[in-house]
């Protein structure tokens, strides 16, 4: 045998057998996933959240929503975020050096004045301008911090500085919450007595074509530009699979930035966010369980499957692929930072499951299909392509594909439904249909650009224009 | 990779047709099963809420009725008798009434526990209640308290103690909302923790009650059970139970940092003059959280007493502790803001901002 031999099998072994672990990855989580949702939802089947919203022992809350040139929206978001149904909670809104009149909209219509205020750098960030608070009692529950612009990261973390309750939710600014969702949101932390709750992650689903008024979702549409539905079928897999499965391991290693609640005495011990990458949000969430697995103490990074939060999703290819290119950079550069945990068994199962899963599945997977293309590519111009096989594997993982999302659809079907028209969920099931042609090599390719970003140093957000829910009553396409 | 050799010994396409085809089958019954689904939750969405509408119709006319010799609720529609013999609908029949019951009280209410047991609901829940899945089980002692089925009482209370969270969470606020503070009688006993949310629970339930008095509310605090101890320092708190002062201060030296801090709270509820000199005692010793909680409750109790303490710690390291102090003096110490403002003279920073902070806070 010579060696372009051996490669060419260890290649396809090895790729053989990758293939084989990640079916059996999804299939696992799938069905994992059932047990999870199941028991969220006999537990709460007669839940009164009303008594966490009125006894003066429920938990203080801040949300923490960053803001940078957000002037268009600004307004409406905070007046919808204003609206939440919570007693005990803070709304503060970190306007990250906006070079637009953003701060100037919300002084006139929310009344703020400047207040002395004592900031307590608990987290160490960019310098904090001024903090501003309403005169009108209205609106008493609003904090708008102005700091110099440090990135998302930052303004994060200026608002757990400023922040005097005992848990944080990081929510972006535009996203529309549903009005319990704090309520829902933080009962978890209550709910454990045997170890500690971390950090607690919802559904986030996408508002594209909702109906919107006054900050509120008046009424749930399934979007009908072609990339927000694909979306939307790719949320509900992600966060009514995945996230739950992971969540019943207690594996979970991300919490969406666009919405999260932690305990804020931990993200605090743990530095906050990270602003060395752009994936801060998985990083935090890395860090926290990191450290108290270092500290040995008994904790859990939990997940709830109600349909919380509303954020408009990218609708063309090129704000698409720059989120995808982020999200690539982010996964890398946070696996990077704690690659110590990589197979060590000191982590238990976030060394030995979720940081490998991470590694080989999430990480790997775009560059090995990649590879697998070209290698393909050049065979086929050199006619060495067994195209029996090839359509047989072709068939095989496209119907796997096909199954894996109808089985999603069928769990958010029979659990929160939100989409009533039964046209709604036969768009939705043949939107999953193109995905393998068009929806999933694209976002293959964007994570190639992400990785080849990172290797050529560039450390760009990547600007994310978005539409708003700004007008009064808007239907979004 | 599709090299003919290693791949044909890997991977034979029959095998592969095979699964492709299983995985199509699969698909074709989900997406027919999803259809099938969302028709019948149509149907049944309808059929729910043409319930809804007759039954609140029905029940106004019972609650209206005067005729005390025969109930109005004796008398069951014919449209009814048929719904009820369907499991589902009785299920959603029995939630309604839970739901209207809800917001009634007295002999109205006692009028919807008439219906619920005319109507046979008690028979479902008792099966509800006797299942082996905890949900049902849960679902049944929830149903059975909601409707006032109080000689379940000695059967219930045997589930609250029991291992599952859920039934315990359950059988627990039967027992109180069938012998209100008495029904505390199951932390004598309980070998489980309380979780935070069955506390808040207990606590919002027992709102709703008379007070009487907790005889046993000392021996709780003295539980070996942590959860036991939150819970009866919070009701100290609530019902500000003066006479347990000293077993309050006690469960400072309590090894679970979040009944300490709770006893922070509970003792600044019900303090007396040696509380603020007790609270400072335990300073040093304590967590950053628990030291920025008793600067928190010396704000309601501090004097100049506790003077120097305060003014040392206004020096401490942390920003927050600084500022809690300055908060104490401010409101508690004769001159204290003319001292605030001395200090931050000498020290503008951070001392100044300090100062005009708590200006913008206190006054």
């Amino acid at each position: 045998m010579n060696w372009q031999v051996i490669i060419s099998e260890a290649l396809t072994i090895g790729l053989f057998f990758y293939s084989i672990v990640l079916l059996l990855f999804y299939i696992f989580i799938g069905l994992y996933s059932i047990g999870e949702t199941r028991k969220y939802l006999h537990k709460n089947n007669f839940t009164d959240y009303r008594l966490l919203a009125a006894s003066e022992h429920s938990p203080s809350v801040s949300i923490i929503a960053p803001a940078f040139n957000e002037g268009q929206t600004i307004v409406e978001n905070v007046r919808s975020l204003l609206s939440i149904y919570y007693s005990n909670l803070e709304l503060i809104i970190v306007n990250d050096g906006s070079k637009d009149d953003s701060l100037q909209k919300l002084i006139d219509v929310y009344q703020l004045e400047k207040i002395d205020f004592f900031v307590r750098y608990q987290i160490k960030t960019k310098n904090v301008r001024g903090v501003y608070k309403s005169k009108n009692p209205a609106f008493k529950k609003l904090i708008v911090v102005d700091k110099e612009n440090g990135g998302k990261a930052d303004a994060l973390n200026a608002g757990v500085n400023i922040s005097n309750n005992d848990y944080i939710i990081c929510i972006d600014v535009d996203c529309i919450l549903e009005q319990d969702a704090i309520l829902k949101l933080i009962k978890p932390f209550l709910e454990q007595t045997q170890e500690k709750i971390i950090a607690v992650g919802g559904v986030i689903r996408i508002a594209n074509s909702c109906e919107i008024k006054d900050g509120k979702l008046e009424k749930v549409h399934l979007p009908k530009a072609y990339l927000p539905r694909m979306q939307a079928l790719e949320y509900i897999r992600a966060f009514l699979l995945a996230r739950m499965a992971w969540s019943r391991l207690n594996g979970l290693l991300l919490i969406s930035g666009a919405f999260g609640a932690f305990d804020k005495d931990v993200v605090i011990k743990c530095g906050g966010y990270n602003h060395n990458t752009v994936g801060e949000d998985m990083e935090l969430v890395v860090r926290m369980r990191r450290y108290m697995e270092e500290k040995k103490q008994p904790y859990k990074v939990t997940f709830i499957p109600d349909p919380l939060c509303w954020t408009e999703a990218p609708s063309s290819f090129l704000i698409l692929g720059r989120q995808r290119n982020r999200w690539m950079r982010g996964t890398i550069e946070t696996l990077g930072m704690h690659k110590k945990m990589f197979y060590n068994p000191r982590y238990r199962l976030l060394g030995m499951l979720s940081y490998p899963y991470w590694f080989f599945f999430e990480m790997m997977a775009p560059i090995i299909e990649f590879f697998g293309v070209v290698v393909f590519i050049i065979m086929a111009s050199m006619g060495i392509v067994e195209w029996p096989i090839f359509f047989s594997l072709l068939l095989f993982i496209i119907s796997f594909g096909f199954l894996y999302s109808s089985f999603a659809i069928f769990m958010e079907v029979i659990t929160y439904n939100q989409y009533k028209k039964r046209t709604d969920i036969l768009k939705l099931l043949l939107t999953s249909f193109s995905e393998p042609f068009i929806y999933h090599p694209f976002i293959v390719w964007a994570s190639i650009r992400g990785i080849t970003d990172l290797l050529r140093k560039k450390k760009n957000w990547g600007e994310m224009t978005r539409q708003g829910f700004g007008s009064p009553a808007i239907i979004k396409t | 990779m599709f090299h003919a050799d290693i791949f044909s010994n890997l991977i034979q396409p029959g095998y592969l047709n095979k699964l492709t085809i299983l995985f199509i089958c699969l698909n074709a019954f989900l997406i027919a099963a999803i259809f099938i689904y969302l028709r019948k939750k149509k149907r049944t969405h309808f059929i729910q809420r043409g319930i809804k509408k007759s039954i609140e119709l029905w029940i106004s006319k019972i609650l209206l009725s005067e005729d005390e010799t025969e109930p109005a609720y004796m008398h069951i529609p014919s449209k009814f008798q048929k719904h009820f013999r369907d499991k589902t609908k009785r299920e959603f029949t029995v939630n309604q009434l839970i739901d209207i019951k809800k917001n009634l009280s007295g002999k109205i209410a006692e009028n919807i526990n008439h219906l619920y047991e005319h109507l046979g609901f008690r028979r479902d829940s008792l099966v509800k209640f006797q299942s082996n899945i905890w949900n049902r089980r849960a679902k049944g002692i929830h149903e059975l308290y909601m409707m006032d089925q109080k000689n379940m009482l000695p059967v219930l209370y045997k589930y609250t103690n029991s291992n599952n969270q859920y039934v315990r969470m359950e059988a627990q606020a039967a027992l109180i909302h069938f012998s209100g503070f008495e029904g505390l009688s199951f932390l004598d006993n309980i070998d489980h923790p309380i979780s935070e949310w069955e506390q808040l629970k207990i606590l919002e339930q027992l709102k709703l009650i008379d007070f009487t008095e907790m005889k046993n509310l000392g021996r709780w605090l003295r539980s070996q059970n942590f959860s036991v101890v939150l819970l009866a320092l919070k009701l100290a708190e609530v019902y500000q139970e003066f006479q347990v002062h000293d077993d309050v201060a006690e469960c400072l030296q309590h090894k679970d940092e979040k009944v300490r801090s709770q006893a922070i709270i509970t003792l600044s509820r019900i303090a007396n003059e040696y509380t603020s000199s007790i609270l400072v005692q335990y300073y040093s010793n304590e967590t950053l959280a628990n030291r920025q909680q008793i600067l928190k409750c010396l704000m309601n109790m501090a004097s100049d007493n506790e003077k120097d303490f305060l003014v040392t710690h206004l020096h401490d390291e942390n920003d927050s502790l600084k500022l809690a102090a300055a908060r104490v003096i401010a409101k508690c110490c004769s001159n204290g803001w003319e001292m605030l403002k001395e200090i931050a003279k000498e020290q503008p920073h951070p001392y100044s901002e300090i100062y005009f902070h708590v200006k913008n806070e206190l006054q």
